[in-house]
């Protein structure tokens, strides 16, 4: 079975470009569009990484770190933040809730999150 | 302890004046009751010597004062030089100790309230004791003054810093956003093999996202002039019907996408003097804000309605509405309300503020009205007559 990998980004073009990548590189991906939809497919699919944009209407990234690490068999979940957010203020909250990574989505492409997700996930 | 004033009153930095006391008990006026107070013991004892007192009323004031010689310390002296010494020191004892209130104390007191503003290193003014009526209290009141004058530099200065820090951050943030679409459609542009359907999906992908970055630069240019009074108009007769239909054209791709229906209605061309490119930015901006915060479904309205010499302009959407309590805020630059914050998190706050600004140019006022839920109507009326357009 195909690994899984969730992206949260609620801008439809990113999430479609990165979501064709990670396909393209053999993974089983699922989009979510805002913070309350990320926390849904997080629960119900069970991904086994977690790709999450930080602004987001509904739920902020910050919500959707909070609820998984709040539910007991959401919180092991490997999650990795792609935000243009880039504040320290910023990288270190997310920091808090145990992300692997911090990639600033204007300084990354979609093919280089594709390889980081794979130095994660193998 | 008597208490002057609770604080004192705060100088007015616009208004330029100095608050300055009446001074009803002058240094001079002090400095001659030390003197007479100082100098009356020896007068007094040398007019009895010299018999002033016995020539006016009779009274021999000799008397009671030692005549001859006297034995002082073993020296035989005079004893009218002696007692008048004596009288001269007593005189100067009370002087000092009448100047001791009257100045030594005081000014100690001042120089302590100064003290205090100093320790707090002239960020706040602690309660102004009674300081007196004279240039010594003045001194300590002045102090005060300027040391609210410069809290309130010191104030204005952080909060710029702060402004400018904010606006820079909220800038890079709004360029980072497009330009993430830029980066991430170039890169998969450049795979070689590619359905004709999907390039020009993407090409058209690069097309927002170069106008979304063009609309970020006009706004932060546009912010950035108004603050440094740059922000040149080029007001003339102008027909404000063509401007909208491109508008409209131009949100179509985006209203259609997001299933929000755009309509204008006008009754035929009504010129007015304004800067039609300026109003073309406020009108972008209050368009793309309803078709951003309407939901599917939904429907915005733009429409021309001549009132008198005037055309009143609305945009009028069925979106979710602004709370009543956040109306007054929403034309301040970078407030965005919590539903728009929560529906869209990405907006930067710069399009309202700047659309308050270029309507006010326009001698006329962004007229909001808004119910939650229900939608809300922004509208404003353009002059026809060129009088009315402040200079």
């Amino acid at each position: 079975m195909a690994t899984k990998v969730l992206v949260a980004e609620d801008d439809e073009l990113l999430s479609s470009l990165l979501v064709g990548r990670l396909q393209g590189a053999g993974y089983d991906t699922h989009a979510a569009y805002d913070g309350n939809a990320a926390i849904d497919e997080a629960k119900k699919w069970q991904p086994d990484l977690l790709v999450l944009d930080l602004l987001m209407p509904v739920k902020s990234g910050y919500d959707v770190l909070e609820a998984i690490r709040a539910d007991a068999g959401l919180a092991p979940m490997r999650v990795i933040v792609v935000s243009n957010l880039s504040a320290s203020d910023d990288v270190d909250k997310a920091r808090k809730y145990g992300v692997i990574a911090f990639l600033v989505k204007a300084n990354t492409t979609p093919g280089e999150i594709t390889e980081k997700v794979k130095s994660i996930l193998g | 302890m008597p208490q002057e004033n609770q604080q004192p009153s705060r100088p007015s930095a616009a208004s330029g004046t100095v608050p300055r006391t009446r001074l009803f008990a002058p240094l001079f006026l002090k400095v001659f009751i030390v003197l007479l107070v100082a100098l009356t013991p020896p007068a007094l004892v040398t007019a009895a010597y010299l018999g002033f007192f016995s020539s006016i009323s009779g009274i021999d004031a000799t008397r009671w004062l030692p005549t001859g010689t006297i034995n002082v310390l073993g020296y035989i002296v005079s004893a009218m030089l002696a007692t008048v010494s004596a009288a001269f020191l007593a005189g100067l004892l009370l002087g000092l100790i009448v100047a001791d209130t009257l100045f030594i104390h005081r000014a100690r007191r001042v120089l302590s309230f100064v003290l205090q503003i100093r320790s707090a290193s002239f960020a706040s003014v602690p309660v102004m004791p009674h300081l007196g009526h004279d240039e010594i209290g003045e001194i300590g009141r002045q102090v005060a003054y300027s040391s609210v004058h410069f809290s309130q530099v010191g104030e204005a200065a952080k909060g710029a810093t702060e402004q400018r820090s904010l606006f820079i951050m909220t800038a890079a943030h709004q360029l980072r956003t497009p330009l993430t679409g830029l980066i991430w459609t170039i890169e998969q542009l450049q795979k070689n093999e590619m359905p004709p359907e999907e390039r020009a999906q993407l090409l058209s992908a690069v097309d927002s996202s170069i106008r979304r970055m063009r609309l970020v630069i006009e706004h932060i240019l546009a912010s950035a002039n108004v603050e440094e009074g740059r922000f040149g108009y080029v007001f003339e007769q102008t027909d404000l019907v063509p401007v909208v239909e491109k508008l409209i054209q131009e949100f179509k791709p985006l209203s259609e996408k997001r299933r929000v229906t755009v309509s204008f209605t006008h009754e035929g061309a009504f010129p007015v003097y304004a800067d039609a490119e300026r109003i073309s930015l406020v009108l972008f901006d209050l368009v793309s804000n309803a078709i951003d915060y309407t939901p599917e479904g939904g429907s915005v309205a733009v429409s021309f309605a001549p009132r008198g010499d005037n055309l009143e302009i609305a945009v009028a959407d069925t979106g979710i509405g602004i709370a009543a309590s956040e109306l007054p805020l929403l034309f301040n630059k970078f407030y965005r309300s919590e539903r728009a914050r929560h529906m869209r998190p990405d907006g930067s706050g710069l399009g309202l503020y700047l659309a308050r600004i270029i309507v006010e140019r326009h001698g006329a006022e962004l007229k909001i009205n808004s119910v939650e839920g229900k939608g809300t109507r922004i509208s404003f009326a353009l002059h026809s007559d060129k009088e009315k357009i402040p200079h």
